[in-house]
């Protein structure tokens, strides 16, 4: 009997499947109406804060490594995720500056004018927070689609990229309608090689420490 | 005026069948002679210095790729530099590109090579961290390593060493021991799609390159700016520097050696035949060459220009004896001849005997001149003397009379000449304190390289950016000892536990290399010492080429006194004329001597030839010069009608054509060229002037 309303179920689903819709191209003049309402929210945002979950994936190994934190930003240029698993790793972006610390490795610092910004991946998201959609449509080739009340922005390097889109082969942001929250950051690195960022329970313009994002000297 | 009597026709039949068959077979051998454009085939092949250096070049350079190093503060990284790879695979010339970190072939079996020259303590770490439970933690640790802050370099090395090897190869000098030793900034490998076999094949592709890279890397950022390293770009550099050079070399040496000889003799058509008779020379000297090593370094070809400089002379000589005024006495003539033949079959035994150094690159320079030099003699003697003694050229009126007042200067103040040479003796004594400190020969071999060529910098800076490797680990590592504790790893079942682990075989491929190396080393099929002491093989082969150079000089030099000394009793057949020949030698010598000294000039391995040339040189102006003072009864103004004017002749034309390799862009040639004029100006002095002062018969007037 179970197994009869097993398969009842499972055509039922299969019914349904052509009714759940792909995610929607959006038309150039919705690209700018989104453009001009995120450019907005941003500009309004002084400071972000969010739990974060990343998930590295990468070509050959058998399962995704995924690290847990909480991500800073402040307004213009810092940005900075400190992980609690594993505990005690951050990455940090000041300006020009960037710092990794790994556990049980000495301070990283790279001087991101020298080493270009794909030296870091912090400097990566950086750019989503802090640029306006006009950047990205310098940078890269931009293309949205919406599913409900997700708008996914499909950004593609230019043939030639250019010192904010090197590094990437694509960087698929998801952003909750209609506040333009930013749900999920999935960048592709090469084939295979990705970094998928998700985040939960964001919180715009928090108190933040201005000392979080002191670059420390090695 | 035509001379057509037949004692001037010498060789007339052997010459006629001589000149078409060098042309001919000369003209094969410059198109089938190979060309080296490297300093290693140059020094002895045995040394172990130089075979680790040839090894350690061999994995670092492919014999048609091209390593595009960019300088530092342009790298954009290794993603950038694998998309720019990518865009360049398939652009004219390029059939593939690739980064890497500036190994041949897999950066593995440089690994492998590292690890093969630990100090036995560190090598157990190795073969302990490929057991089954340690690579099982080891991994599991590289898992977690991965977490957390994201850095992509760090991810290339895990991805190229999972098992985190490195660490051990390179035990911490400071905290950071894995991004210390793995800091090799990315490099691009770019490979052509056709053979390169010849100097413009080389050129071709490197053209080709530059294009491409800078078509498609305009967009980056940083902008790289690529220097080009391996031995298309090195071939493609040097063979455009030295056709440069050698268009250069020659313009100069025949422009002003011309002007000498115009000014001198006023004829010029002579000059074009004396030209003649050096090509031929030259071409016999290369037709040598190409029969006994079918491969020759460029480096010794533009220290053949020795053979123009000395080949000269003996042209000289011959147009001097028909310039005389006058009926010629075919008795002069025969003594001419002899004394071409014995100062040319002198000097090439000179040169000849480095054919048993140790050098390759002296062999090939032995062949060079000792062939060409008596190839030299035979056209001046035959092609050379038939056509002066049918068309008699005429030296201009003031010549003689110059050349007797001069004589007769000389004559008068003997005595002060005599002093002279006294004080060059005292005076070497005198400072012998200082000059003995002076270093006359510097053994480094960094000078002899043309370190201002674009391939060579690069070359410097992958070697720079190559991890600093702690030269006392792997001065004499412990190798051999290690290659008997290596306990062989199966290679598969290392696979298997790293898909055990999460990780497919992209991941275990290399660390599996590394072991099929180690374990083919330890079977004796390869071997593995070389690589890794690279850097204490360069520090080594200074000393090596030092020790080399000077138990070759020593070995050979006596050798080299004995032949000279034998031709020069075959010449005179008196003890006194061999005697004036030894001392004129010596103040040759000492005088040079005090010039390097002087001038601060250091001779180098290559320009050490100067003192066999030198020895050379001397002995034929000598002999010369006491042959003719002995068939003038000691009368100096005779001697001098038939000498001085030629030998002084020649002195210049050697100055010009010695200077030549000093607008060269070759270190070694532009060292070789200041020496060798210090060492001709030496020669003449002593030959011409110290000399006859000495000859006790010398009449007064």
């Amino acid at each position: 009997m179970s197994s009869a309303r097993a398969c009842v179920y499972a055509t039922l689903v299969a019914l349904t499947m052509p009714l759940r819709a792909d995610p929607q191209a959006v038309s150039p003049a919705d690209v700018a109406r989104y453009d001009a309402a995120f450019a907005q929210v941003q500009q309004a945002t002084r400071t972000f804060r969010a739990d974060l979950t990343q998930t590295l994936h990468l070509q050959g190994l058998a399962k995704p490594v995924t690290s847990v934190g909480t991500l800073f930003y402040a307004r213009p240029d810092k940005l900075l995720i400190r992980f609690t698993k594993p505990a005690g790793e951050w990455m940090l972006v000041n300006g020009a500056q960037a710092a990794i610390q790994k556990t049980g490795r000495p301070l990283e610092i790279h001087d991101l004018n020298v080493q270009g910004r794909a030296a870091s991946h912090a400097a990566s998201l950086l750019d989503f927070f802090h640029a306006d959609p006009a950047r990205w449509h310098h940078d890269f080739e931009v293309a949205m689609t919406r599913d409900d009340d997700r708008l996914f922005v499909h950004l593609q390097p230019w043939m030639t990229p250019t010192a904010a889109s090197q590094g990437a082969q694509e960087i698929v942001t998801t952003l909750q309608l209609p506040h333009d929250d930013i749900v999920e950051m999935a960048i592709t690195i090469s084939a295979g090689n990705s970094i998928d960022y998700q985040f939960t329970h964001g919180e715009r313009n928090a108190a933040l420490d201005p000392a979080i994002f002191r670059v420390p000297t090695p | 005026m035509a001379d057509a009597r037949p004692e001037f026709r010498v060789g007339k039949r052997a010459a006629l069948l001589a000149i078409p068959a060098v042309l001919a077979v000369g003209a094969w051998s410059l198109a089938t002679l190979r060309f080296q454009t490297e300093l290693l085939p140059l020094f002895p092949p045995n040394l172990l210095s130089v075979k680790t250096l040839k090894q350690a070049q061999g994995s670092m350079l492919s014999e048609s790729q091209i390593i595009a190093v960019a300088k530092p503060g342009t790298n954009p990284g290794w993603p950038a530099l694998a998309k720019l790879a990518e865009k360049l695979r398939g652009q004219p010339g390029i059939a593939n590109a690739a980064v890497g970190v500036g190994t041949k072939g897999s950066p593995a079996e440089w690994l492998a090579g590292m690890v093969a020259a630990l100090p036995a303590p560190r090598f157990a770490e190795i073969r302990e961290a490929l057991t089954p439970a340690s690579v099982a933690s080891r991994l599991a640790d590289t898992l977690s390593t991965m977490s957390g802050a994201v850095d992509d370099n760090e991810m290339a090395r895990l991805h190229f060493d999972p098992l985190r090897l490195n660490e051990i190869i390179f035990p911490a000098p400071g905290p950071n021991p894995l991004a210390d030793s793995l800091s090799m900034p990315p490099v691009l490998t770019i490979d052509p799609d056709h053979a390169l076999k010849t100097f413009a094949d080389d050129q071709h592709f490197v053209a080709q390159v530059r294009a491409a890279l800078a078509a498609q890397s305009a967009g980056l950022s940083p902008r790289p700016d690529f220097l080009l390293a391996g031995q298309p770009a090195i071939t493609a550099d040097i063979s455009w520097h030295m056709k440069r050079d050698i268009f250069i070399m020659l313009v100069f040496t025949l422009t002003l050696t011309s002007l000498a000889f115009w000014l001198t003799y006023r004829s010029l058509m002579p000059l074009l035949w004396i030209v003649v008779a050096q090509i031929l020379a030259v071409l016999s000297a290369v037709v040598a060459a190409r029969f006994i090593f079918v491969e020759i370094n460029v480096i010794s070809i533009g220290f053949s220009s020795i053979l123009i400089g000395v080949g000269m002379d003996y042209c000289i000589l011959v147009y001097h004896f028909f310039a005389q005024p006058g009926e010629l006495d075919p008795h002069e003539w025969r003594e001419l001849r002899h004394a071409i033949w014995l100062s040319s079959i002198t000097t090439a035994a000179t040169f000849g005997i480095l054919f048993f150094s140790s050098f390759p690159g002296l062999r090939q320079l032995a062949v060079l001149v000792a062939v060409g030099l008596i190839a030299m003699a035979f056209f001046a003697t035959t092609f050379l003397a038939r056509l002066l003694s049918q068309r008699r050229p005429r030296a201009p009126r003031w010549l003689l009379p110059a050349s007797d007042r001069c004589a007769r200067f000389l004559s008068r103040h003997r005595l002060a000449f005599r002093i002279t040479a006294a004080a060059i003796i005292v005076v070497v004594i005198v400072f012998a304190r200082p000059l003995s400190h002076f270093a006359f020969y510097d053994p480094s071999v960094e000078q002899l390289e043309p370190s201002e060529l674009e391939p060579y910098q690069a070359q410097k800076l992958l070697q720079a950016q190559a991890p600093q490797i702690p030269a006392d680990d792997f001065i004499g590592g412990d190798a051999d000892a290690n290659r008997q504790a290596w306990q062989p790893v199966d290679a598969a079942a290392l696979k298997a536990e790293f898909a055990q682990a999460g990780f497919d075989p992209s991941w275990s491929a290399p660390t599996a290399q590394v072991i099929d190396v180690l374990n083919r080393w330890h079977a004796g099929a390869i071997d593995l010492a070389g690589p890794a002491r690279a850097s204490a093989a360069w520090v080594q082969l200074r000393d090596d080429l030092n020790r080399t150079a000077v138990a070759d000089f020593r070995r050979l030099s006596l050798v080299m006194l004995a032949i000279v000394l034998g031709l020069c009793f075959v010449a005179h057949r008196k003890f006194h004329l061999v005697a004036l020949n030894f001392l004129a030698l010596v103040l040759a010598l000492l005088l040079f001597a005090l010039m390097l000294y002087a001038s601060d000039t250091s001779m180098t391995l290559l320009s050490l030839l100067c003192i066999p040339l030198m020895i050379g040189l001397v002995i034929d102006y000598s002999l010369h010069i006491l042959l003719a003072l002995e068939h003038a009864h000691g009368d100096l103004v005779e001697a001098a009608r038939h000498l001085a004017v030629p030998v002084l002749l020649t002195g210049i034309a050697s100055l010009i054509g010695f200077a030549a390799p000093m607008f060269s862009s070759q270190p070694s040639l532009q060292n070789f060229g200041n020496v060798m004029d210090l060492a001709t100006v030496a020669a003449v002095f002593s030959g011409l002037v110290l000399l006859p002062a000495l000859y006790g018969r010398l009449k007064k007037h």
